[in-house]
């Protein structure tokens, strides 16, 4: 089998650091744009890692994001420490969330995050253990 | 005069001493520094003036027409960006200020301002009535339509779909030139006082129109000391023509003013072209989505920052407020039943992206150049320092992928190659 071509970028997200939140996905983005994708195909990108990115900074104690490009697939991964999401079934309900007032007062938090992901992959899946961490995994199909 | 594709600033070799600003502080990475010389990429460019602001120098000049070209028409018609009356703090009133106008040699000073009336209740139309994709971004100006087209190509269909006041009014004083005196087109010229290179480019280059009804552009500036000295001997107007500007319409320029007068409360009103693209990176987002109505402007402060005003943006605001406040209307009336069917306020073109940045048509390949970029990037230092001539180690890394520069061209690499060459030779 020949090695497929892929090109990864990482990057670190710190919980509670609102004032750089979004700088991950903008390069995520850019790369996307640079790479002569549709804009759809971006859009859709582009939301996911938002939401992905923000999910970070406000539920988790900090993680990482990763994205993955391969000729016929884009995935976004992430990663975090902790806390772990209690009942992954229900975060999944639109409406449903466990955001602090801080972080509602900043206009996040509408329970629409892990839904909206959801809807915008081709292709998810969602793991979590209590007190250890969550791990995401969305893919989009490319052509 | 330019051809299409080209762009109304050009880079004035006896001045430019290749010192890298305005590479730096260009928004669309269009600027390299070759042999201590900066080269504008036409492709890239979209006239929103930070070189110019940025250059020490004032190694920048304006392709652009003059006065001269008065004589090349039998009726000339003159269009005072808005900002134009803001240039005189002395406070002169319109009226007179359109006089001095006309003392330039023009037939006929006809005022974006009139255009204005037409368009804000469209602008209200357009977002009550939700005819375009929210938020819809304002038209106005052309530097970040040109953005839109080479960075954000998702957001074109939120361009509002009205032409900007200038064009409108070019082509409403044409018609009722035409249509009263019987000249045909050719033997009008309309002119236009700019505040800014993006509006020169547009006539030559136009887009969203099939093509411009202005012949000929001129920066404010450069008939500022004219216009000064021929109000220095002028108290009252001269002529019924004269007072044409509705002042009313003035605040249109400033920044909030084509919302405020449209009657839209739910808007963004952004300024500088690096702050309209994190606004743009946020609608892309899907971040504002319940936000109506855009309006930006390239130039910090909106036109009345545009590089070729004389005065201060924050003075010229204050100018703006005291005209639109203490002069009269009573403009001339005559035009009224012309106009009242003027129908030119649509963009007429669509409105293509542009994308002057992506790696490779073939998918596989673009990832493949993108692999490389990110290798070559990790060894530079990423001090994004300039020296080399690309705008910082990222940009140096792509250009080196696309064959455009050498791994040589960095300093520290050089030093590095240098600092081997001494260890093996002492070996």
């Amino acid at each position: 089998m020949t090695e497929e071509v892929a090109a990864s970028f990482d990057y670190e997200i710190e919980k509670d650091d609102f004032k750089i939140a979004g700088s991950a996905s903008s390069h995520i983005k850019k790369i996307l744009k640079q790479l002569g994708l549709p804009n759809p195909l971006i859009r859709r990108a582009s939301i996911i890692a938002y939401e992905l990115e923000i999910n970070l900074v406000i539920h988790t104690f900090g993680g990482s994001m990763r994205l993955e490009v391969h000729p016929d697939r884009i995935v976004i991964l992430t990663e975090d420490v902790g806390p772990g999401i209690e009942d992954v079934d229900q975060a999944l309900i639109e409406g449903y969330s466990t955001a602090n007032d801080k972080a509602r007062e900043m206009g996040f938090g509408a329970g629409m995050g892990l839904p909206n992901i959801r809807r915008c992959s081709d292709d998810f899946s969602i793991r979590s253990k209590l007190g250890e961490g969550t791990w995401i995994r969305s893919e989009i199909h490319v052509g | 005069m330019m051809g299409k594709d080209a762009h109304a600033v050009k880079v004035r070799a006896d001045r430019c001493t290749g010192c890298t600003r305005c590479m730096q502080s260009c928004p669309t990475e269009a600027i390299r520094v070759k042999e201590g010389l900066a080269i504008i990429n036409a492709a890239r460019c979209i006239d929103c003036s930070q070189c110019i602001e940025s250059c020490p120098f004032d190694a920048h000049s304006i392709d652009s027409g003059s006065l001269e070209d008065i004589k090349n028409f039998k009726y000339t018609i003159v269009i005072p960006a808005i900002t134009f009356a803001a240039q005189f703090s002395g406070g002169p009133k319109i009226d007179v200020l359109c006089s001095a106008l006309r003392k330039l040699g023009f037939d006929l000073v006809f005022s974006e301002g009139l255009a204005v009336d037409y368009l804000k209740d469209r602008v209200r139309e357009i977002v009550v009535n939700n005819q375009v994709k929210k938020p819809i971004i304002s038209s106005h100006c052309p530097a970040v339509i040109r953005l839109i087209q080479t960075k954000y190509s998702s957001l074109i269909d939120h361009i509002m779909p009205t032409g900007s006041p200038v064009d409108i009014a070019a082509n409403m004083a044409r018609n009722l030139i035409k249509e009263k005196y019987g000249y045909s087109d050719s033997d009008i010229g309309v002119f236009y006082l700019s505040p800014c290179p993006a509006r020169i480019t547009n006539v030559v280059n136009p887009i969203g129109m099939q093509e411009s009804a202005i012949n000929v552009t001129i920066p404010i500036k450069d008939v500022y000391g004219d216009v000064l000295r021929i109000l220095s001997g002028m108290k009252e107007p001269v002529s019924e023509f004269s007072n044409c500007m509705k002042p009313e319409n003035l605040p249109w320029a400033e920044v909030g003013g084509q919302a405020k007068m449209s009657g839209v409360d739910n808007y963004i009103a952004v300024s500088g072209i690096h702050e309209v693209a994190k606004v743009f990176d946020q609608i892309e987002m899907g971040e504002l989505d319940e936000v109506d109505f855009i309006e930006a402007s390239s130039c910090t402060g909106g036109c009345v920052g545009g590089p070729l005003n004389i005065e201060n943006p924050f003075v010229a605001q204050r100018n703006i407020r005291r005209l639109a406040e203490n002069s009269s209307q009573g403009y001339f009336q005559m035009i009224d039943s012309v106009l009242a069917q003027f129908k030119h306020i649509y963009l007429t073109e669509e409105i293509s992206p542009k994308q002057t940045n992506i790696l490779d048509e073939d998918f596989t390949k673009a990832i493949e150049k993108m692999k490389q970029i990110e290798e070559i990037t990790s060894r530079l230092r990423g001090l994004d320092c300039g020296s080399c001539g690309a705008p910082n180690c990222r940009a140096l890394a792509e250009d080196i992928v696309q064959g455009k520069a050498r791994m040589e061209d960095c300093v520290f690499y050089q030093e590095q190659q240098h600092l081997w060459r001494l260890e093996d030779e002492s070996e």
